[in-house]
């Protein structure tokens, strides 16, 4: 999986970094990840534990001639850099994931889109309204709860959530993901899975392919024939750059 | 937003993980694709999986 992804992007190289423990499965990795790269010559390849770092050569072979290196003791130049710049660092993945679990206070959503879909086109066109409404004071501040839950209907009607799909750009879409995070994990059941896909669409065209991931795995968790959460785990997992969405189609 | 960080040794090239991810990655096999020269900075696409989740991935 690994070396498929390198070899689908255009690279001048590769950083290979196996971060465990164990010098066996390191190796074995190792071995294996560099036998399926195509061309793409191998700039660095390493194992790290707590306290060492040691070098492969570039055949991925264990590099016993090279020295073993003491990681630094303190936080590195690059994570105060990107700290000072905005990111948030969590302490480990599952930290990171738990943001994206479930704290449902939205019942009732499939019916309450149900009732609108049935309602006629001027009952979604009003919903769309909304929800962009929504969408747009999010950008300024809070939502209330209410706001919210016109967001969880709205990511369950397939024109509409398309309509609100095809607003989310690179440049809004890190915001965006982080609003329909917060509406999904607000959602119950099946429902919830709109609200992640979206919000792990947005992660992923924002180029944070870490928290797409978590947001598909719970939609998915979700509802396993979710169409698009479904769309969304494909590109996540053939590991294809935000740079090759052209939009959806008009 | 894209930022570029420099990496002088080998020890900051794992050091500087956790700005390409969000968390600190543990257990993991990290994949980085470059561009430019391996004596420039580093960019570009990074691939990450739990050991177990890979070897299940295999498995199917």
């Amino acid at each position: 999986m690994i070396a498929g992804h390198m070899n689908t992007h255009r690279q001048d190289g590769v950083v290979l970094v196996a971060l465990t423990a164990s010098q066996e499965v390191a190796d074995t990795l190792m071995a294996g990840v560099v036998t399926y790269l195509s061309e793409a010559p191998v700039v660095l390849a390493l194992r790290a534990d707590d306290a060492h770092v040691w070098e492969y050569d570039r055949h991925g072979r264990p590099d016993h001639g090279a020295p073993v290196h003491d990681r630094h003791r303190v936080v590195s130049e690059a994570v105060v850099q990107a700290v000072t710049e905005g990111q948030q660092i969590w302490s480990s993945r599952e930290e990171l994931a738990a943001l994206f679990e479930p704290a449902p206070i939205f019942d009732g959503i499939t019916d309450a889109a149900a009732f609108i879909e049935a309602d006629g086109q001027g009952a979604t066109e009003r919903l769309a309204l909304s929800a962009t409404a929504a969408l747009e004071e999010a950008a300024t501040g809070d939502l209330l709860v209410y706001q919210y839950r016109v967001l969880a209907v709205a990511a369950q009607i397939i024109s509409v959530r398309d309509a609100i799909w095809s607003t989310i750009t690179r440049e809004t879409a890190e915001a965006d993901a982080e609003v329909w995070r917060a509406v999904a994990i607000k959602t119950a059941g099946t429902a919830a899975a709109g609200p992640y896909a979206l919000a792990a669409f947005g992660y992923w065209l924002a180029g944070d392919g870490a928290r797409a991931a978590m947001a598909v795995d719970q939609a998915m968790n979700a509802n396993p024939h979710h169409s698009m959460g479904d769309l969304v785990r494909t590109v996540v997992s053939l590991g294809l750059a935000p740079s090759t969405w052209k939009g959806i189609p008009g | 937003m894209t930022s570029t960080y420099s990496a002088s040794t080998v020890v900051d090239v794992v050091e500087a993980l956790p700005t390409l991810f969000g968390f600190t990655p543990a257990d993991s096999f990290v994949a980085i694709v470059t561009e430019g020269p391996a004596t420039g900075s580093v960019s570009g696409s990074a691939s990450t999986c739990p050991m177990l989740r890979a070897s299940t991935r295999r498995l199917r």
